[in-house]
């Protein structure tokens, strides 16, 4: 009996998860597609999400990967301090951390006026689409990289040394290659929460096309105008998800499978 | 055979350390009760571990000096601390040359496994390469931490057999943590008995029978 209903409970878990998606596809006829695809907006968007999700990636493992290493070997108190600092976006609201945003670099913001005296205006930007997308990703990026970095046995660091590696040689040598597979993970699920983002971004950012809509902007903004833009654009993201998704998979498989 | 000696003083954790080693040569068997130290002594002497003073001689060399990569000190970590991103004959190329690596493969037996990934090896055969890439950086002094420990029985007589042979073979000082008294015997090592981060005792296995200085030393060598 107590089998049973838990088997139902999970399998309405999943039905939750997939039947929407199935929804968008069925309902949804190739014509219709092709038709919302066709929209002056989709090229913009998509190529404006690409960009933007890309260049914050590329600062998150840049940044986040040295501070996921001292999370995850480093020592001193501060070390659950900070691993708590970083994991803050994941509890604050996407709008509160766009208004927070707002607050900090906008004109009237704490910083506002001595980025206007450099003649810097973030708000409303690219910029601001990048670094809305960074601060929502990046405990998902520093959270994973530090469970890879933490699979790192000391020893093995010690052991690289020993045999003749400068700090930084064994961290390449040793440490990064073992690590690998999480980090390329831990990339992907912060690419994908980067692609999703979209709270943040709207206050922070605005829903300018062809210079802030990102595509999820794009799905609000035609789901006002024509519903099938929106699935359509919907549709697109979707697609481009699985892709990561197998994608991460099978990369992870490959670089886990000789050892 | 090169002349050794080693002077540790300084706190782990909890735990004060002063450690004072000296040795002809050779092998020398250091052991102790859980917790004494003997680990934190091997990653002291290898330069992982700050000491408020260090003092490591051997063969005249001064090692203390020198940073960690320049020591020459071989460590060989409890389970053998190979990469396992490497293959074997990756792991113990890993600090010599190729052709310094394929010697030591050759002679250790390993030149069978060489391609093999290093998560597909016995217990037995960790410590074997273990020891090779150990041995491949022709290292001033090397460092074992209970290389026979997780080990069954037999893998246990066969690995034993393997260091003596190649210990001896090599002809290098060693330091080597182990519990069992049968493994000081076949090794035909000096002992020196580290409790509660001090040495109380040293020499060879029939001098600390004639005269054990602690309980724990006792227990020691009647096995």
């Amino acid at each position: 009996m107590t089998r049973s209903l838990a088997g139902l409970a999970a399998l309405a878990l999943l039905g939750v998860l997939v039947l929407p998606l199935v929804a968008l596809v069925v309902g949804t006829s190739p014509s219709q597609l092709q038709q919302g695809l066709a929209s002056p907006a989709f090229v913009p968007a998509l190529a404006l999400s690409l960009r933007t999700t890309f260049v914050s990636v590329v600062l998150l493992v840049l940044a986040g990967t040295p501070l996921a290493w001292w999370l995850a070997h480093g020592r001193g108190r501060w070390r659950r301090v900070v691993a708590g600092v970083v994991d803050l976006p994941i509890v604050v609201p996407p709008a509160v951390t766009g208004v927070a945003l707002l607050r900090l670099l906008g004109r009237r913001g704490l910083l506002g006026d001595a980025l206007d005296s450099l003649g810097i205006v973030i708000p409303f930007s690219t910029s601001a689409v990048v670094l809305a997308q960074v601060v929502v990703a990046a405990p998902f990026f520093v959270q994973g990289a530090t469970t890879a970095f933490r699979r790192v046995e000391p020893d093995l660091i010690v052991v690289a040394r020993t045999l003749g590696c400068t700090p930084m040689s064994a961290l390449r040598r040793v440490a990064l290659p073992i690590a690998m597979p999480g980090l390329v993970g831990a990339a992907c699920v912060a690419w994908a929460r980067a692609l999703g983002e979209f709270g943040a971004t709207l206050l922070f950012a605005g829903n300018l096309p062809g210079v802030t809509q990102t595509m999820p902007l794009a799905i609000v903004r035609g789901l006002e105008a024509d519903v099938q833009v929106a699935v359509a654009f919907s549709l697109a993201l979707v697609a481009a998800g699985a892709v990561l998704l197998l994608g991460m998979r099978w990369a992870t498989a490959r670089m886990t499978e000789h050892r | 055979m090169s002349a050794w000696s080693v002077e540790l003083r300084g706190t782990v954790g909890s735990r004060t350390l002063d450690v004072s080693l000296r040795a002809d040569g050779g092998v020398l068997a250091l052991v102790g009760p859980n917790g004494s130290g003997k680990t934190s002594v091997l990653r002291a002497i290898v330069g992982a571990l700050a000491m408020t003073h260090a003092r490591i001689d051997v063969a005249g060399m001064a090692l203390h000096e020198r940073p960690i990569e320049a020591r020459k000190v071989a460590y060989v970590p409890q389970g053998g601390g190979l990469f396992p991103h490497l293959d074997v004959r990756r792991n113990v190329a890993f600090g010599a040359e190729a052709s310094r690596a394929d010697t030591l493969l050759e002679q250790l037996g390993l030149r069978e496994l060489a391609s093999r990934a290093v998560g597909r090896l016995s217990g037995g055969e960790r410590q074997r390469v273990a020891l090779a890439r150990a041995l491949a950086l022709d290292p001033a002094l090397l460092l074992l931490d209970e290389p026979l420990s997780a080990l069954d029985a037999t893998a246990r007589r066969s690995v034993r057999t393997m260091l003596a042979e190649h210990l001896r073979a090599w002809g290098g000082p060693a330091i080597l943590v182990t519990h069992a008294v049968a493994d000081v015997r076949a090794l035909h090592a000096d002992v020196a008995v580290l409790e509660a981060g001090r040495i109380v005792q040293q020499g060879s296995v029939e001098a600390l029978c004639a005269a054990p200085a602690t309980p724990f030393v006792d227990a020691f060598v009647t096995g």
